[in-house]
């Protein structure tokens, strides 16, 4: 996972590097809505204790000076495995950027950072000694690196399948690996709302 | 697994950092942006202010911190247990040091109202702009306001990582719940008509102390032992100003009227663990300034303050049952011309004390004070002040003289020394009060030679410093000096270990006579490649020479080296990011050796596996925070985010206080 990590930030890094002119676009000219699905692809000690279902989120993307911002949430339900009541939800609320590279008029490669709050509901309290407990939510700083292969096949419509390195800061942190896909649909953006964004 | 997590935010960061700095020209070239519309708040030339400490980014302070929120400041000359530095916001006094604790959540402006410079910072003595200071100043400035009305908002919250989640429910794997910081909420409203304005503040803010490594103390200072009931660990402070003025430019009228009530764990070096105290305050100021003719002017304020330290309930009946009113009145004359500035003042403070075992308790300082700048020729000039008061009797001066000279057009040096004496009432006022018949000492059971020898504390100090404006775009300024205290009051005692408290006060004395000299030095570079780029590093040194036993134990505590490194960078009219990274050496608190390698635990049976150490000594720690903001609605609104301490290790600034690893902070702004 480290690899990828660092793959993705070395990819960054040439971003950063290497986009002369293509900054030039019309910040908050359009909008990106994409309606997503998820599943967890890798198995860490986590996944020993705790199952994942499938997962969907909503992801709202806007071009920027340089690259495009966005902001999304994504649910995910954790069933559990070995101990009593810990199936908890997962609720992750981010905010992030990404770069598309232009492979040909309709295929992107898209490297991007997220970081954001993973929110948890547990189903039950954990109580110790009768009389302890920890609370039900939980919520902790999450980031996320990911790497997408967008296709568009018009203008308006596309869709993408990617694969994303997502870490809760929890005292154990959750690494996870995630696929998925999302169907995109792009509007122009509305006059109000591009002076909201400015 | 967490020394993974560093590596990796270490290479993202580095890479990140790399691009940046690389690609700047590129990405700055085909931006064609609108001017910034809150210049000075948003500029890269202001220091973004989103916590606490960030107010002594840069100034040479070097805040210890119990909980984050309230700081023991070293004043230079006097140390951390000497007196704090005077505040000023947009040039009215206010003190929200209380018992050598400064409370930040007293400071009567929104953080993100405030502007802070570190040329707006001085430690150490001296008189500036008609306001006389002995233990350094420190000058915040507010967001000017706009015409008409408008208000302002902002909510803030923070957040230490390495909460348990669902590992909570693997007993072999739990792991304690950490510090949730806030929320904070500010409000401002403000109407301005003309050359008149008036504007009113409310400030709420809280935290629980729910650190692992105060947990133990703060809940078990709250537990009643009769009913068992455990009252909450919260602290808050809830801050309401009002104030009107008249400003035309030659003529400044503001009236201004501050309350605050907090219910607070106040750390009180005495008893070496917090107090819970309930804190009032009411302040009630006067300004007029007026200019007559292009040179001269006179400024004038008065101040009524009513401060108190009331009981807090807790498992003790310590109580400091203090009431402090004071009236201060301060005028000076200044006059300018192509050559020779002058300034001549004189400031009256009544003071009033009602204290357990105090009656009739009084103060009273008359000082009198001067300012002068004369240039002689081109590039040469002389600079001094002097500062008398009398208090009782006794008399304390102070002064410093220097000399400035142009070298060549890019090339300042100067050379200035130093003499300050202090007042025993004003280096040392508790012991004072102590001598006199408070006490809160008997009432806090500390032991020990509290008396005070009612001498002043001395001291004096040669500095030379240099400035080299390479280009308009790089300034480097340096500085060294010696400085030695002659007669030093220092506050002292070996803190005894205690398993529920963390501590219980050792023998307390008093150290009249210490003397001994350090070096002190630091180097500033400020680089602004652009106007959207600017870097400011700056390094700091305190090294101690030689000096009595106790003076050399006393500077241990602060760093011998720090350096601290900015880069504040807006890619496009709407973004912002700031970075700062900070070392600072290791630190050494010999009054807290007894506890050195003993427990400490967290309170709550949840975490039997969890088992902490005091330590005197905090190492040497590496510290890179990154900032990101964004505006929205023609910056009506604003959204920022704090990453703080990114390799994600424990950073202490004192013995007994929290450990902060990484974490994260959110602020958002509402402009109207």
């Amino acid at each position: 996972m480290e690899k990828i990590l660092k793959i993705v930030a070395v990819l960054m890094v040439i971003t950063v590097h290497m986009c002369p002119g293509t900054s030039a676009q019309d910040a908050f000219s359009s909008v990106r809505l994409s309606g997503t699905g998820h599943k967890q692809i890798s198995n860490t000690d986590f996944a020993r204790s705790w199952s994942p279902e499938s997962g969907f989120g909503l992801e709202i993307s806007t071009p920027y000076y340089k690259g495009s911002l966005e902001a999304g949430a994504r649910i995910f339900r954790f069933d559990a495995f070995e101990f009593e009541n810990s199936g908890f939800w997962s609720r992750y609320v981010f905010a992030g950027w990404f770069y598309r590279y232009a492979a040909s008029d309709q295929v992107f490669l898209v490297p991007g950072i997220r970081g954001g709050i993973n929110f948890m509901l547990h189903d039950e309290d954990k109580v110790y000694g009768g009389e302890y407990n920890f609370k039900r939510d939980e919520s902790e700083f999450a980031y996320e690196l990911l790497l997408r292969l967008e296709y568009d096949i018009t203008p308006a419509w596309g869709f993408y399948t990617s694969v994303s390195f997502h870490r809760t800061m929890l005292n154990i942190p959750i690494d996870t690996l995630y696929g998925s896909i999302g169907v995109t649909a792009r509007i122009e953006s509305p006059e109000w709302l591009k002076r909201v964004l400015k | 697994m967490a020394k993974t997590g560093a590596k990796m935010i270490k290479t993202l960061f580095t890479a990140i950092v790399i691009a940046l700095f690389f690609r700047i020209d590129s990405a700055l070239a085909f931006q064609k942006h609108d001017g910034i519309k809150t210049a000075k708040n948003d500029s890269t030339e202001a220091g973004f202010i989103l916590r606490s400490q960030d107010l002594f980014w840069q100034t040479g302070y070097h805040p210890v911190s119990l909980d984050r929120m309230s700081f023991m400041l070293d004043s230079h000359i006097y140390g951390r247990y000497g007196p704090s530095p005077d505040f000023y916001v947009d040039g009215i006094p206010f003190d929200p040091s209380i018992f050598g604790m400064t409370f930040t959540q007293l400071i009567p402006v929104p953080v993100h109202q405030l502007k802070q410079s570190s040329r707006l910072s001085e430690r150490g003595s001296g008189v500036r702009g008609g306001k006389p200071y002995d233990s350094g100043i420190i000058e915040l400035y507010s967001e000017p306001l706009k015409k008409g009305i408008s208000f302002s908002a902002a909510g803030q919250i923070g957040h230490n990582s390495g909460e348990p989640g669902p590992l909570a429910f693997d007993p072999d794997r739990v792991t304690p719940n950490v510090e949730r910081f806030g929320p904070w909420i500010d409000g401002t409203a403000a109407v301005r008509l003309g050359d008149w304005y008036a504007k009113g503040v409310l400030r709420t803010h809280s935290y629980v102390h729910v650190d692992e490594f105060l947990q133990n103390r703060i809940i078990n200072l709250r537990i009643l032992p009769d009913t068992g009931e455990l009252l909450g660990t919260e602290a808050k402070t809830t801050l309401g100003l009002a104030e009107t003025g008249f400003d035309n430019g030659r003529l400044e009228i503001r009236l201004q009227g501050i309350k605050s009530e907090s219910e607070e764990f106040l750390y009180f070096q005495p008893v070496a663990r917090e107090v819970p105290t309930a804190i009032e305050n009411q302040q009630i100021s006067g300004m007029v300034n007026a200019a007559f003719g292009s040179g001269f002017g006179i400024r004038s304020l008065v101040q009524y303050r009513d401060r108190s330290l009331g009981y807090r309930l807790h498992r003790f009946s310590h109580n400091f049952d203090w009431r402090r009113e004071s009236l201060m009145a301060r005028s000076s004359a200044y006059f300018n011309s192509e050559k020779t500035t002058i300034e001549l003042g004189a400031e009256l403070e009544d003071i009033r004390l009602k204290a357990d075992g105090l009656s009739g308790y009084t103060d009273q300082f008359r000082k009198g004070f001067v300012q002068l700048k004369q240039s002689f020729a081109r590039g040469l000039m002389i600079e001094s002040e002097g500062r008398v008061t009398e208090g009782a009797g006794n008399y304390a001066y102070s002064g410093s003289a220097g000399i400035s000279l142009d070298l060549t057009d890019k090339w300042n040096i100067g050379l200035r020394g130093h003499y300050n004496e202090l007042l025993p009432e004003q280096a040392r006022p508790l012991d004072e009060w102590v001598r006199s018949g408070y006490t809160i000492f008997d009432q806090l059971d500390i032991q020990g030679l509290y008396a005070s020898d009612g001498e002043k504390s001395r001291s004096r100090e040669l500095s030379l410093n240099q400035q080299i404006k390479f280009t308009d775009k790089l300034i480097v300024e340096s500085e060294i000096g010696w400085i030695e205290n002659l007669r030093l009051h220092i506050p002292f005692q070996y803190a005894a270990y205690n398993f529920p408290f963390s501590t219980e006060p050792g023998t307390y004395l008093l150290q009249q006579n210490e003397g001994g000299r350090r070096i002190t030095g630091n180097v500033k570079v400020q680089y602004q490649r652009s106007p959207r780029l600017r870097q400011a590093v700056a390094l700091y040194v305190n090294r101690v020479e030689n000096g009595d036993r106790l003076h050399n134990f006393y500077w241990q505590s602060t760093p011998e080296l720090s350096l601290q490194h900015s880069v504040n960078y807006k890619p496009f009219r709407d973004l912002g990011i700031q970075v700062k990274t900070q070392y600072v050496s290791e630190r050494v608190w010999p009054e807290f050796e007894r506890i050195d390698g003993r427990s400490n635990r967290s309170f709550y049976v949840q975490y039997p596996f969890r088992l902490f150490t005091f330590e005197n000594d905090l190492p040497a720690h590496l510290n890179i925070d990154v900032t990101v903001s964004k505006w929205f609605w023609d910056q009506r609104f604003r959204g920022v985010i704090l990453l703080k301490n990114l390799l994600n290790s424990d950073y202490q600034t004192h013995p007994l206080g929290i450990r902060e690893g990484f974490g994260y902070l959110l602020r958002l702004e509402m402009r109207l």
